[in-house]
């Protein structure tokens, strides 16, 4: 029968073809004279306009594209110098000048000076781009000299130095255009293309200020499914992962031909609630619901280890963060917890409504499974909570708008000063979601950022951890751990906590 | 009977356009009632209100409701479809990337649904009553009852983990390919890079094969149906009392009649998946229409989501009215 | 009049594929009724014992027989305290579009004119959005619940009941002008009631039993990308989309729910399509029914 011949050879050439792809695909592209790096990721990069970029994609490459002022030792969250050899300033931290490094070029040729510098901050000022905030706090730049410049600051800020090493701090050549896709800088890799949503090329500046990158060419690829990016890493296609899930890390980790790097981070994550409305403003309640959450198995299970428990308002691997906090901060305890909420006036939860609680997982998954768990806990103690999955901007527009009882949420900080958490946070005059309204708080928040003395900030931040751990203003959840994967041959990598990806000292063997 | 169609056909676009405009305005009332701003959204939490305001006017956010509505109906006259908040480039380029994405896949998938639905129908047709039937018959409801969320998650562990090939996306971002044509099948080729056609072709096949395996158990189960009332009738006896070849009586006749319901369903399908199936293009991360919308409500958007369902409804409308016109234009019995 | 519908429905039941609809149904319900009663799992009970692959024993009365999920859930509870859940809402969608449609459809038929143009029109334009993107947007802006997943299902799937209720009011009315006339003096709504909707009940049946594995399949995929049910609710696409994560580890947390959604969904399509056979012999070709 004519009819199933056709059946039969359709079946054949399907099968050829598979074999062939099969086949085909193993095969591995010629390697060349050339050192490449190959690195994945999941995101394209917005800009690579320094004065515009506020996302983690951008800022890879930026990073490696520009220097900042100030950087940080390898592999830590302390500054060091970068672009300024040095820095100072007057008595009252509102005043810094920057001392510039000599003969640095751009790779357009062109010099460093500080009359570049005062250029690019105050074009970025200009452009009022989404991280342009951060610039706020400088009333204007002078220049003192040419390699020396000064920042005349609108109020006292000792943690300036730290907003230096944010990328918007990097400086642009004059007369540069279409920064956002032709970036210039003085970093150790040239762009040579960008095919948005697929892949950015980047080559070495040979004549980098601190000596040439080790490898030749830096090739960022987009993987936009990230379980893509995990087999791209395990057949060897990809040298260096970033943005692996952490459903894939333990894994990974486990894999022998992956070397693994990872760092105790600097995202906190917590679960916060709406201390304008009852039962809320109840210490008691919310101390209760502290003691209530299963923190060891959210870290263990949930997070299969990828993060450390959060005891209190700052991570642990910012200075200024106090070990003490994990003597005195709270752990699960059952019992206690339902003492606490019956002193509170509602035991066994009675009387009690069920109480919201708003996520957005968009980004991260597991952030359901968190609620979900938390949500049991409390229901054991006879806490009644509803899961509200919602997308980002409902989300943020809901919690700037105070329309919630809990919620969970991660925080990024831009700079690496405990300011950037315990302000926003949990000053009245930060960015106030909670409500939380602490007048000790607030006036030792304000005299930690205009006080110049280290020692003297070290221990009003030690003071105030304990004063925001005993209010119980939150449930500190944890601090995801960075992850970078890689194949073995990959040397020279180093994570930095506030995940400064550096391309410079990596080299392939 | 040609005034007749004629008619139809200037009344069935006029009732097309009039949906269309229905379709715009409840796009654009449904996204504005979406709570949350994308300037906030976009900006991110520490934004000061200014840059806030700043962003908002720079879209023409601020604007009163009747005002951005009449704004966007101008402009979508003068074809411009806005530009992505998120991607800061024209909307137009952004569809025309994802638009050929979804379509390949859908043209997959179709090809794969007939040929796979029709001759097995032809089959069971042919052996009809036996069981050789039943096992097609059953084969064919129960493939059509196969959520998309199960044979899709299915086929991904499949090919993914107990074949080893790979899924997910449409190629390997390894390859890189300029897009000719915008269909990753024919681009690889044109590039004349074999590995990656190969590739490509491996990573539309799972999520081709969700999408064609419910639409092939209901070509099945249409196409046996529809021959065998073909068969059924008189004309068909006579043929075979006239002692001409099985085949010829089978392919001539019977299928040419057979084939308007089949054509009818498998059009509105077509319309269907056309749209982008959201469900399959998330499980295999595959870039395509549907996915677009989604992204684009995630993030408020509101040019992209307006955008995106305009060029997906019309294409709807369009499919639908032609396969309406087809139909009365080839059976006369059913128009009025 | 009650012999007969006992009649037609043994003669319904004679059709292999209602039969085997029926039972596997029956089958998923009395399970689903056991697990409520007697399962030793909650459906909530978060436990140390993630990913245990099925039949794994444990020290309850009966082992984890689809395995555990990745926070330790027995999957078995799960699926089919999720059958209870994604079938009411399927019988309240198909009851709340179905009588809203039905509705529609005989005001709009009956009527004509002005009337009818405006419904269908306001029909047309919803179902020239595709379906699913327009439950998308409706739950989007109504907020992520079951309850509002049901009300976008719903506003989307009324067209399809209107059009079809409609379309067999036209063809009826025609042949009832006569009749009207006769019976002069009788009021519309009983002229619809008793006239039309015996024409428009048989097949308004077929469709909603069709359309229920559709509303089934809707909340699912709604609730698969986020819209639909939320944590720790147990519910056929939540369950999927949590487990797709890990699929390269545990296959069985998202095969299993996906299995029960597809025996259900297949049950209702057997009956829908017997029905369908049954009530239009002239459609029906094949003897084995």
């Amino acid at each position: 029968m004519p009819f199933s011949r056709k059946v039969i050879i359709a079946i054949v050439v399907i099968v050829i073809a598979i074999a062939v792809s099969l086949t085909v695909t193993r095969l591995t592209l010629p390697q060349s004279a050339q050192k490449i790096l190959v690195v994945g990721t999941t995101y394209d990069p917005k800009t690579l306009d320094p004065a515009q970029a506020y996302d983690i994609a951008s800022s890879i490459v930026i990073q490696n594209v520009y220097d900042t002022l100030v950087g940080y030792k390898p592999g830590t969250s302390e500054l060091t110098p970068k672009l300024a050899e040095k820095w100072e300033s007057n008595e009252n931290a509102s005043i810094w000048t920057f001392y510039l490094r000599k003969g640095v070029k751009f790779h357009d040729g062109s010099e460093l000076t500080a009359d570049i510098v005062k250029y690019s901050i105050e074009r970025a000022k200009n452009l009022q781009g989404p991280p342009a905030f951060l610039l706020d706090v400088i009333e204007r730049v002078d220049v003192v000299d040419k390699y020396i410049v000064r920042f005349v600051l609108k109020y006292p800020f000792s943690p300036f130095p730290s907003l230096a090493a944010f990328t918007i701090f990097s400086p642009v050549p004059l007369n540069a255009t279409k920064l956002d896709e032709k970036p210039i800088g003085t970093g150790p890799f040239k762009l040579e293309s960008w095919k948005k949503g697929e892949q950015i090329i980047l080559v070495a500046n040979k004549d980098y200020w601190r000596g040439s990158p080790k490898v030749d060419k830096v090739i960022i690829r987009i993987y936009p499914d990230p379980a893509t990016l995990r087999v791209a890493l395990e057949k060897g296609e990809v040298d260096l992962a970033l943005g692996i899930q952490p459903q894939d890390i333990e894994a990974l980790s486990k894999n022998p031909n992956i070397k693994m790097v990872s760092v105790d981070g600097l995202v906190i994550e917590w679960l916060g609630m709406n201390h304008r409305r009852s039962p809320f403003n109840n210490t008691l309640l919310r101390k209760a619901i502290n003691y209530a959450i299963d923190y060891d198995y959210i870290i263990n299970v949930v997070l299969r280890g990828t993060a450390t428990r959060l005891y209190g308002p700052l991570p642990p691997a910012v200075f200024g963060y106090d070990p003490e906090v994990e003597k005195y901060g709270y752990r699960y305890n059952l019992e206690l917890a339902k003492k606490l909420l019956a002193e509170a006036g509602y035991p066994e939860g009675k009387g009690l409504r069920e109480l919201e609680l708003i996520i957005s997982s968009a980004e991260r998954a597991e952030r359901k499974d968190v609620a979900a768990v938390i949500q049991r806990n409390l229901k054991e103690v006879g806490v009644n909570v509803k899961i509200v999955d919602l997308d980002w901007p409902t989300f943020l527009d809901r919690l700037f708008n105070h329309d919630f009882d809990m919620y969970m949420v991660d925080w990024f900080p831009d700079y690496v000063d405990p300011d950037d958490w315990i302000v926003p946070l949990f000053a009245s005059y930060g960015l106030n979601m909670d409500g939380y309204n602490n007048t000790v708080v607030n006036e030792l928040a304000l005299k930690a950022r205009q006080v110049a003395d280290l020692n003297e900030r070290l221990a009003i931040y030690k003071q105030l951890q304990k004063v925001i751990v005993d209010d119980a203003p939150w449930a500190f959840l944890y601090v995801p751990k960075l992850y970078v994967f890689m194949q073995k041959n990959v040397e020279g990598f180093v994570l930095y906590p506030v995940y400064y990806i550096d391309f410079y000292p990596v080299e392939k063997k | 009977m040609a005034r007749n169609i004629v008619q139809y056909i200037f009344y069935r676009f006029i009732q097309s356009v009039l949906s269309l405009f229905g379709v715009i305005l409840i796009v654009f009332i449904l996204s504005r009632i979406l709570p949350g701003n994308p300037a906030v959204a976009i900006l991110g939490p520490k934004a000061t209100p200014e840059n806030i305001e700043r962003v908002t006017r720079e879209w023409g956010l601020d604007k009163n409701y009747l005002d951005q509505f009449t704004i966007y109906i101008s402009r979508l006259f003068r074809g411009d479809l806005g530009d992505s908040y998120v991607m800061g480039y024209s909307v137009s380029r952004l569809i025309m990337e994802r638009l050929p994405t979804s379509f390949e896949l859908v043209i997959t998938a179709f090809i794969l649904s007939l040929a796979i639905g029709i001759p097995l129908g032809i089959l069971a047709a042919r052996r009809h009553d036996t069981k050789l039937d039943l096992i097609l018959t059953s084969l064919a409801v129960m493939s059509f009852s196969f959520p998309s969320l199960l044979l899709g998650v299915l086929l991904l562990i499949f090919f993914g983990v107990n074949l080893g090939l790979p899924v997910g996306g449409r190629i390997d971002p390894r390859y890189s390919i300029n897009f000719y044509t915008g269909f990753v099948i024919l681009d690889t080729l044109l590039n004349g890079n074999i590995a990656a056609f190969f590739d490509a072709f491996m990573r539309i096949i799972p999520p081709a094969l969700t999408l064609a395996i419910p639409l092939a158990g209901l070509l099945l189960k249409l196409s046996r149906n529809s021959i065998l009332e073909v068969m059924m009738q008189d004309f068909v006896r006579t043929a075979r009392m006239k002692r001409l070849p099985e085949n010829v009586v089978m392919y001539k006749h019977i299928l040419r009649n057979a084939l308007l319901p089949i054509v009818t369903v498998a059009g509105l399908y077509f319309a269907v998946l056309v749209t982008g199936d959201i469900v399959v293009e998330t499980i295999f991360a595959w870039p395509g229409l549907g996915r677009l919308v989604w992204e684009a409500v995630t993030l408020r958007d509101y040019m992209v989501i307006q955008g995106s369902v305009l060029v997906i409804s019309i294409i709807y409308i369009a499919i639908n009215a032609v396969v309406d016109i087809l139909y009365i234009y080839i059976d006369p019995r059913i128009r009025g | 009049m009650n012999m007969n519908k006992l009649d037609s429905f043994k003669e319904l039941l004679k059709i292999k594929r209602v039969r085997y609809g029926i039972s596997i149904l029956t089958f998923l319900a009395i399970l689903s009724i056991s697990v409520i009663f007697f399962s030793p799992y909650e459906y909530d009970q978060i436990s140390y014992k993630i990913h245990l692959p099925p039949f794994t024993p444990s020290d309850r009365a009966w082992p984890y027989i689809f395995g555990t999920d990745n926070l330790g859930r027995d999957i078995f509870t799960r699926t089919f305290y999720a059958f209870i859940l994604d079938v009411s809402c399927g019988l309240a969608i198909i009851a709340l579009s179905g009588s809203i449609g039905l509705i529609i459809g005989l005001v709009s038929g009956y009527l004509g004119g002005t009337v009818d143009s405006i419904l269908m029109r306001i029909m047309d334009i919803v179902i020239s959005i595709p379906g699913f993107m327009l439950a998308i947007a409706i739950a989007a802006v109504l907020g992520s619940s079951i309850f509002n997943a049901i009300i976008a299902v719903v506003i989307v799937t009324i067209p399809i009941y209107a059009r079809l209720v409609r379309g067999i009011v036209l063809s009826v009315k025609e042949s009832l002008f006569i009749l009207a006339a006769r019976e002069a003096g009788l009021g519309s709504l009983s002229i619809i009631v008793k006239h039309i909707l015996p024409h428009v009940i048989p097949t308004f049946i077929t469709q909603a039993t069709m359309e229920l594995s559709n509303a089934i399949i809707y909340i699912a995929a709604l609730s698969f990308i986020g819209l639909g049910a939320q944590e720790p609710v147990a519910e056929w696409g939540l369950m999927i989309s949590s487990a797709r994560r890990y699929v390269r580890e545990a296959w069985w947390p998202a095969v299993f729910p996906g299995l029960a959604m597809f025996l259900t969904v297949l049950s209702f399509n057997l009956i829908g399509d017997g029905l369908r056979d049954y009530l239009d012999p002239k459609k029906r070709v094949s003897i084995s029914g």
